[in-house]
C-alpha cells in the first residue's frame, strides 16, 4: 500500500507536514474570514478610552448593570443546569415515539430571534398571558421584573447546554451503565456515580456556553422584563442605551463583555478537547508528575501524562513487573 | 452473532419478544402470550456480564473501580474497600490498587475488570470473550486467573479458542449452523458449571 509505504519512509519517523488535505488557495478565504471576526474587536479596542477606563467601568449604573447582569446569569446558569441535564439525559437516552420532534422543538431558541422569545415569554407569563393570568391570582407578578429577566436568559441559553451535554452523552455511549447494572448499580446509582461524573466535563462545558448566552442577552430581556435601572437593565440594555448619551461608556462596557467571553471560550474549549476519562487522566497525570518529583514513585514513565506501561514486553506473573512495583 | 445476543438477553440488556430466562432457580424473564409478564430489571439479577474489553470506569481508581458492586449492595466505604483489595489480590491485582484504568496495560485492566465482578458477588458471570482483545502472550496467565477463581462459580463463557475450552470448561455448548434456527454463527459457547442451564 502506498500509505504503508509512506509512514516507514526515512528513518521510522512519520512526519505528515508533506501531506495537504488543504489546497493553498483555501487560505486566503479563512485568512478573510479570520479578519472579518478579529477586525471589529480591533476596532474596539482602538476607540476604548483607556485612561478612563476604570472610571467609566465604575460608574454608579455601570457597576449596577454588571452587577444584575452576573446575579441574574449565575441564576439562568443554574436553572439550565437543574433543567437541562434532565432533559438531555432523556433526548439523547430515552426511546420514545415523539421525542424527535420534541428535541427540535426544545432546541428552537437557539434559531429563533431572541425577540420573538421575548414576545412568546410576554404572552404566556405576562400579565395576560395564559399562564401568567393564574400567576396573577396568586398575587405573583413576572413581567418586566427581574424574574423575567432571569427567564429570558433561561429560555435563549438552555439549548446550548442541552446541546452540548446531548452530545457528550451520545458519544459516550451507555456501555459503562451496563457494566454498572451488572455490578448492581440501580439506574439512580449509575446516574450518579458514573454518568454525571463522566460527562461532567461537558456539563461544564456547556453550562459556561449558557452563562455567556445568559450574559449577552438582549432582546428577549429588553421585550419581556423592559429596561429599568437595577432591575431588569442588565450590561448589554445599559450598553444600548449608553451608546446614545456615552459612547465612551458603552464601549468600555464592550470590553468588559468581551473579556468575559474570551474567558467562558478559554474555559469551556479545553474542557470540549477532554471530554469524560480524558479530564480525569489529565488530572492523575498532573498528580503523578507531582509524585515523580516527591521522591515517591509510582511508575517508571516520563511526565508524559497518557503513556502506558508496555505489558507485551514484560513477564505477566503475579509480582513479576521489576519495573512497575511500588515501592 | 447469536452468542453476545443471549449474554445480552440474560443480563437484562435486551428484551426478547417472547421467552424465558432462568438464573438460579428464578424467573428473571418470562414474556409472551398468555402468560404473566416477568422483567427483572439488569441491577437485580445477580449477573454480571464481562466483555472483551474491560470497560473499567475511568474516572474511579482501581480500588473504587472494584468497590462499586459493594457499594451497590450497600456496603459501607471502608467495608467495600477492604473486599475490593482482597478480590484484587485473589486475581494478582492487588498492587494496581491506586492507579486509574488508563494506567493500565490491557492484561492488567483484565485482571481488574475480573477482580471488579467478583467483588460484585454475582449469581452468574457471563464473560465474553474475555481474552481475545488481550496481547497472545498475556493470554494464559489471564487464563490461569480465571481458571482459579471461577473454581466454584456458575460462569458462562463464550469463546473461539480451543484452549480456553481445554482449560476452563466443564461443559461445552457448541453453537453452530441451525437448520431452521436464527442462529447461523459457527462458534462455541461453553458452561464452565452447567447448573443454570441443566
Amino acid at each position: 500500500m502506498v500509505r504503508a509505504f509512506w509512514v516507514t519512509r526515512g528513518s521510522g519517523a512519520v512526519t505528515r507536514a508533506r501531506f495537504r488535505t488543504v489546497p493553498g488557495w483555501v487560505l486566503v478565504p479563512a485568512l478573510l474570514g479570520a479578519l472579518f471576526v478579529l477586525l471589529p474587536l480591533v476596532g474596539m479596542l482602538l476607540r476604548v478610552d483607556w485612561p478612563n477606563l476604570w472610571g467609566l467601568l465604575t460608574s454608579e449604573s455601570s457597576l449596577t448593570a454588571l452587577g444584575l447582569s452576573l446575579r441574574t446569569a449565575l441564576i439562568s446558569t443554574l436553572l439550565c443546569v437543574v433543567l437541562g441535564c434532565p432533559l438531555a439525559l432523556v433526548l439523547a437516552r430515552v426511546q420514545l415515539a415523539g421525542l424527535r420532534i420534541l428535541r427540535s422543538l426544545v432546541l428552537l431558541p437557539l434559531v429563533l430571534p431572541p425577540v420573538v422569545g421575548g414576545i412568546a415569554l410576554l404572552y404566556t407569563f405576562g400579565r395576560l398571558g395564559f399562564v401568567g393570568r393564574q400567576l396573577e391570582a396568586l398575587g405573583i407578578s413576572i413581567a418586566f421584573s427581574t424574574t423575567a429577566v432571569v427567564l429570558a436568559q433561561t429560555f435563549v441559553a438552555l439549548p446550548f447546554l442541552v446541546v452540548s451535554l446531548e452530545g457528550a452523552l451520545r458519544t459516550m455511549g451507555t456501555r459503562y451503565e451496563e457494566v454498572a447494572a451488572g455490578l448492581g448499580a440501580s439506574p439512580t446509582v449509575a446516574m450518579r456515580r458514573i454518568t454525571i461524573p463522566l460527562v461532567a466535563p461537558a456539563i461544564a462545558s456547556g453550562a459556561a456556553l449558557s452563562f455567556a448566552r445568559c450574559l449577552g442577552e438582549f432582546g428577549a430581556t429588553l421585550t419581556f422584563a423592559g429596561s429599568m435601572q437595577g432591575v431588569t437593565r442588565t450590561l448589554p440594555l445599559e450598553i444600548y442605551l449608553q451608546r446614545e448619551t456615552d459612547p465612551d461608556a458603552a464601549i468600555a462596557l464592550s470590553l468588559l463583555l468581551v473579556l468575559v467571553a474570551v474567558a467562558v471560550v478559554g474555559f469551556s474549549a479545553p474542557a470540549r478537547r477532554r471530554r469524560g476519562a480524558g479530564f480525569r487522566s489529565g488530572l492523575s497525570g498532573w498528580l503523578r508528575e507531582a509524585d515523580v518529583s516527591s521522591g515517591v514513585r509510582l511508575m517508571p514513565m516520563g511526565p508524559g501524562p497518557h503513556r502506558r506501561p508496555v505489558e507485551e514486553s514484560l513477564p505477566t506473573g503475579a509480582g513479576e513487573y521489576p519495573l512497575l512495583r511500588t515501592d | 452473532m447469536g452468542k453476545s445476543t443471549v449474554f445480552a438477553v440474560i443480563a437484562g440488556l435486551l428484551a426478547p419478544d417472547r421467552g424465558r430466562v432462568r438464573v438460579a432457580g428464578s424467573d428473571v424473564i418470562d414474556l409472551g402470550k398468555g402468560r404473566s409478564r416477568t422483567w427483572t430489571p439488569a441491577h437485580r439479577r445477580g449477573v454480571a456480564l464481562m466483555a472483551q474489553e474491560p470497560l473499567l470506569f475511568p474516572h474511579l481508581s482501581v480500588l473504587e473501580n472494584v468497590a462499586f458492586g459493594p457499594r451497590c449492595k450497600g456496603e459501607g466505604r471502608k467495608a467495600s474497600r477492604r473486599a475490593a483489595r482482597d478480590w484484587l489480590s485473589e486475581a494478582g491485582a492487588e498492587r494496581f490498587a491506586d492507579r486509574y484504568p488508563e494506567q493500565l496495560s490491557g492484561g492488567q485492566a483484565q485482571r481488574v475488570a475480573i477482580a471488579r465482578v467478583l467483588a460484585a458477588e454475582p449469581e452468574l458471570v457471563l464473560l465474553d470473550e474475555p481474552l481475545s482483545a488481550l496481547d497472545v502472550s498475556a493470554r494464559p496467565e489471564i487464563r490461569k486467573v480465571l481458571k482459579r477463581v471461577l473454581a466454584d462459580r456458575t460462569a458462562v463463557i463464550i469463546t473461539h479458542d480451543p484452549n480456553d475450552v481445554a482449560e476452563l470448561a466443564d461443559h461445552t455448548v457448541r453453537l453452530g449452523p441451525v437448520e431452521s434456527g436464527r442462529w447461523m454463527t459457527v462458534a462455541q459457547a461453553l458452561v464452565a458449571r452447567p447448573r443454570v442451564f441443566e
